[in-house]
């Protein structure tokens, strides 16, 4: 098995040789001096700082290496490249510099520099698992079929635990028709990972290929669930260039992503992290307002609101959030205020139509009410809940025809809150005085609220079925 | 998100010089394989002198400079426009140019005071411009715009044409940062405002926009895309990696609902957003195209949302919609991922008789090739027709297929410009600038072979590209270009093939017996040779833009067609036999040989 992927990477690397041999007796390329006024000053500081390092040790791939990795983390490709390129001549047998380098040519686009780079860099170090595995997404998107899905195979051979190369291999085998293989593999990358969201959708598309329609639906549905989740890299070296990273705005990206995986108070440390590397960045703190309110942590939330709105007073969201907050707390009138606001700020702005909907319709403004409930759906049509407020006002406004018409538009799709859906459904139908039709939605959302175990709204359902249900008195 | 990763102006430059070469070298070659090998095809000539497109804007007077109104706010509607029309609104037999102009965001202010002032005897507004070629025998533009009244002074983004009410005169949708308008042509020269009347108007950034008589009832109906809830009182301070201001990117802000409007015959339109079911699903939207994609007979439309799912909002042929851009395969890429879509196009580039679909995106993501199985399955295919890695370095906007060889196979033309700052033009006063691309269909299932290095120097500019329109503008049967560059000249790029080459061609303008008079959305085929070529009568599609709704053939070496077939938008197909090739003719409805059943 092992010889199979030596063999793989023999013949590669006999092409890597020239490129060693060209790079050697290639001049080193200069360190250039980038403009960095702009940037923002701790940023600046760690350019330059790495910058002087280099210019003081000239002869010293290390560090110049580690510019390069410092560029490289904001994103300066170019310049990061040119001093990986250096870093490499300097010290042909280090693997990280040709490996970094490869790296960034094939983010820049560059597969067939990158291919060679890369192939190189296996040469030093043929067992680096996530060098072999970009060298195959390279040859990949190069449309090398062969030596891509060569080089999957060998890997899966000797890492059979490894789901990106089992998910590599299937896309292979896609791009050249063999389905039954392509779906083999995907089926293996999930069977590794559950949680593989692109895994999942390549087979989807491989089964709805095979007319498979029941099973591609399937692995939609779970692409949706998992659609930004992938195997961990396992790249400890991307993961070095990665931690060089001081900007605010990463922190605020690492806390948006624990948001999404629910881990709350890991989110708030990355926010307040990055408003202690930036205290003028206003997403920060308008995204503390938020994070902090669902923490239950109102001072705190309400802080970060007024840091906010004093940064900046155009701010939408940020009345949006420290509403929904006031909302939470019960605090209608100046809830109210910051809906205005956000709405004044942004009129396209659903959620905050909504929810000021919602805050004079238990004033008893109804048709103010329904004046906003028309704005939220014009401005989120597939908005259940705004239809559903709209729906209920206009009922209770005795506009029957229209609530119900709103009412029909939130019993689909079937999940948790339909049964509840549909109950107001069929009360807007007894309200109307159609028996029948009230009837009809009502048994179907007891029927559906007993499925889910809904006790509470079963109990009320049967409750108005059994009035409905009774014999009527004759007039 | 911004644009993670950065090229090098210099660095590309140097490619594509290096390519430039190669490709010429590779063209020679392909030239005479073409000449001994390939039936269909004749021989380049003199392929060294003459580039294959010319820039000639100045020169036959369309002069327009696109103003953003930037103050060094980052506002987002600065750097996503504008858009260009071609179309012949005086039916003079010549294509005519609309181009979309921005202003002050904030209207208060001094267009003087911008970080990017306009240039002397600059005009604000859109600005029409009429070509003299069919009353002069040159090619030379004059603007008319005050004369026909369309020059509206908005922050202007798109612009769709199509005859609405079927007087034989096509009628222009402008979208913009604000409110829309519709000018109706009156047949005269001159056109009239009537959006408030015809309730058509939308108050949210709207950008592209398309005509589709999505019912076949003989009347075009308005599909409008919107964008964002951006609004200059909340725009938000965003930051490049480095911590340098740059434009946001749209998760920044809310996508908001694109709109149906529903012809009722009168002059007035129905929102019919909701009960077409278009509103089921919300994306940013950025670029459309009408296309029959599952080859029903019935249009659908496909929607590039920027950072998002893209949408294929399949017709259920009874007035609704269902979005189906997942299970199609048309919503991400290859791997699952969303991409921020900007300009789609739809073609048979194939010869496979449906519609494939290409779509341009960000730097670092590459364009999307989606291949049509013919039932509306997709799959991406850009790696295999070589056209994800050339596209990777750059954020495209304007696209769309066309057969600029005229050799029979469908080209690729893809209008550039980055939307967040180049970190190698670092220095430079608009960093944004990038190259456009020319991608030659070498068939057969071949990979495309990038022409954008011997192209000459009209694909050599770097600007900052969006709406790119397509037809022949000289009318001499070779497709050209205009390209609409943000905060910088519209350009015109002529096709100079014909000099190069003697392939036949056809253009065929289109009349439909019963409404829909230009015909949009009809099919038509060619038969030559055992291939049968399948093109669309459309004006859609591309970014922000309207393209020459006539039908253009590239024949090869073919001086005559053996058969002629249009399947109608009322789902009707009639036939023609042995048509003349190297000429524009007009094909009317009802006047050939009706084939069995709807189409």
């Amino acid at each position: 098995m092992r010889k199979a992927l030596c063999s793989i990477f023999g013949q590669m690397l006999l092409l890597a040789g020239c490129a060693v041999g060209a790079q050697e007796s290639a001049a080193l390329p200069e360190l250039r001096s980038l403009g960095l006024d702009n940037m923002s000053p701790g940023i600046r500081e760690q350019i330059q700082e790495a910058y002087r390092e280099a210019r003081a040790h000239l002869g010293d791939d290390a560090v110049c290496g580690r510019l390069g990795m410092v560029l490289e983390t904001y994103g300066l490709l170019k310049d990061a490249a040119r001093c990986y390129r250096r870093a490499a001549q300097l010290a042909p047998s280090t693997f990280r510099w040709a490996y970094y380098l490869g790296v960034v040519e094939a983010g820049e686009g560059q597969c067939d520099a990158a291919a060679s780079t890369l192939r190189l860099s296996l040469r030093l170090d043929p067992n680096y698992v996530p060098a072999q595995l970009r060298l195959a997404s390279c040859l990949l998107a190069s449309a090398d079929w062969i030596r891509s899905g060569e080089l999957y195979a060998a890997i899966t051979k000797h890492h059979p635990d490894n789901a990106d190369a089992y998910y590599g291999l299937g896309r292979v085998r896609a791009a050249g028709h063999d389905l039954a293989g392509a779906a083999e593999a995907y089926r293996q990358a999930c069977a590794l990972y559950p949680n593989f969201g692109a895994a999942h959708y390549a087979l989807a598309l491989v089964y709805r290929a095979l007319g498979q329609v029941g099973q591609a639906e399937e692995q939609l549905h779970l692409y949706e669930r998992d659609k930004d989740r992938a195997p961990p890299a396992g790249d400890p070296l991307f993961d070095e260039v990665r931690a060089l990273n001081r900007s605010a705005t990463q922190q605020i990206q690492i806390g948006i992503e624990l948001e999404r995986q629910g881990r709350l108070e890991e989110s708030v440390a990355a926010h307040e992290k990055a408003v202690e590397i930036d205290s003028q960045l206003v997403q920060a703190h308008v995204n503390l307002v938020e994070l902090y309110g669902r923490l239950g942590q109102f001072e705190k939330a309400e802080e970060h609101f007024r840091t906010a709105s004093h940064l900046d007073p155009g701010s939408s969201e940020g009345y949006y959030n420290y509403g929904v907050l006031l909302l939470s707390a019960e605090k209608y009138q100046q809830a109210e205020n910051a809906f205005q606001k956000t709405i004044e700020i942004d009129p396209f702005h659903a959620g905050a139509h909504n929810n000021l909907g919602f805050l004079l319709e238990r004033q008893g403004r109804l048709l103010e009410a329904e004046a906003e409930y028309q704005r939220a759906v014009e401005n989120k049509p597939n908005n259940r809940q705004a239809h559903f407020n709209l729906g209920r006002v206009l009922v209770n406004l005795g506009k029957y025809e229209q609530g119900i018409q709103e009412l029909e538009k939130t019993i689909e799709p079937e999940d948790e809150d339909t049964p509840r859906y549909k109950y107001a459904l069929g009360a807007a139908f007894a309200r109307s005085g159609d028996r029948q039709n009230a009837l009809r939605y009502i048994r179907q959302a007891r029927d559906g609220a007993v499925a889910l175990g809904q006790s509470g709204l079963v109990a009320s359902m049967e409750r108005d079925l059994h009035t409905l249900e009774a014999p009527r008195t004759p007039q | 998100m911004k644009e993670k990763k950065r090229v090098s102006r210099s660095q590309r430059e140097e490619h594509n010089r290096l390519l430039g070469r190669r490709s010429f070298l590779q063209l020679l070659c392909l030239g005479l394989a073409r000449q001994i090998g390939i039936p269909g095809t004749a021989a380049f000539a003199n392929p060294s002198s003459i580039p294959l497109f010319r820039e000639a804007a100045e020169e036959v007077g369309l002069k327009f400079h696109h103003f953003t109104g930037t103050i060094g706010q980052y506002f987002m509607p600065e750097i996503m426009g504008a858009g260009v029309a071609l179309f012949d609104y005086d039916n003079d037999g010549d294509l005519d140019v609309y181009l979309l102009q921005g202003t002050m965001l904030d209207p208060t202010e001094d267009p003087r005071k911008a970080k990017f002032p306009p240039p002397p005897g600059w005009k604000p507004g859109n600005r029409l411009f009429r070509n003299l070629l069919s009353e002069t025998g040159k090619l030379e533009f004059v603007d008319v715009t005050e004369k026909a009244g369309v020059g509206h002074v908005g922050y202007g983004m798109g612009v769709a044409v199509g005859d609405y009410d079927n007087d034989g005169f096509q009628d222009l949708y402008v979208t913009n940062f604000g409110h829309n308008v519709l000018y109706h042509n009156n047949g005269d020269g001159t056109f009239t405002d009537v959006t408030v009347q015809a309730g058509v108007d939308d108050l949210r950034w709207s950008t592209s926009a398309a005509w589709v008589d999505y019912d076949r009832d003989g009347r075009l109906d308005l599909f409008v895309a919107n964008y964002l809830d951006f609004t200059v009182k909340g725009n938000k301070q965003c930051y490049a990696s480095t911590g340098e201001r740059d434009y946001c990117t749209p998760k920044m802000y809310q996508p908001v609902p694109a709109r149906l409007f529903h012809n009722r015959g009168d002059g007035t339109f129905e929102d019919v957003t909701e009960s077409a079911g278009i509103g089921a699903a919300i994306g940013p939207g950025l670029g459309v195209v009408c296309a029959d994609f599952n080859s029903d007979g019935w249009p659908d439309i496909y929607v590039a949302n920027d950072g998002a799912a893209a949408h294929l909002w399949i017709n259920q042929r009874n007035g609704t919609f269902k979005e189906q851009g997942l299970l199609s395969g048309t919503a991400y890429n290859a791997e699952g991922a969303p991409q921020a879509g900007m300009g789609v196009a739809a073609g048979d580039f194939d010869d496979d008789g449906d519609e494939d679909i290409f779509k341009t995106n960000l730097t670092n993501e590459g364009g999307n090739l989606y291949v049509n199985d013919g039932r509306a399955n997709f799959y991406d295919a850009s790696a295999e027709f070589g056209l994800l890695q050339p596209t990777v370095p750059y954020t495209g906007f304007g696209t769309d297929w066309l057969d600029y060889n005229n050799d029979g196979y469908l080209d690729l033309f893809i209008a550039n410009g980055a939307v967040n700052r180049i970190e190698s033009l670092r220095g430079s006063p608009y960093p944004f600038h990038q190259n456009n691309q020319l991608f030659r269909n070498e068939g057969d299932g071949k990979k495309f072979r990038e022409m954008t290095g011997v192209a000459g120097p009209a694909l050599a500019l770097s600007e900052v590209s969006r709406g790119a329109a397509f037809g022949d503008v000289n009318n001499d049967g070779a497709i050209d270009v205009v390209v609409a560059n943000n905060n910088g000249p519209a350009r015109l790029l002529l096709n100079q093939t014909r000099s190069l080459n003697h392939n036949h061609w056809l253009l065929v303008r289109l009349e439909a017996a019963n409404g829909n008079r230009f015909a949009m959305g009809a099919k038509v085929e060619v038969r030559l040779r055992g291939r049968k070529l399948l093109r669309r009568a459309h004006t859609d599609g591309s970014y922000l833009s309207a393209n020459d709704v006539r039908v253009h053939f590239g024949l090869g070496d073919s001086a005559k067609i053996e058969k002629l077939t249009v399947f109608w938008p009322d789902g009707r197909g009639e036939e023609w036999d042995r048509v003349d090739a190297d000429r524009m003719v007009t094909i009317r409805q009802g006047t050939g040989r009706s084939l069995r059943g709807p189409g």
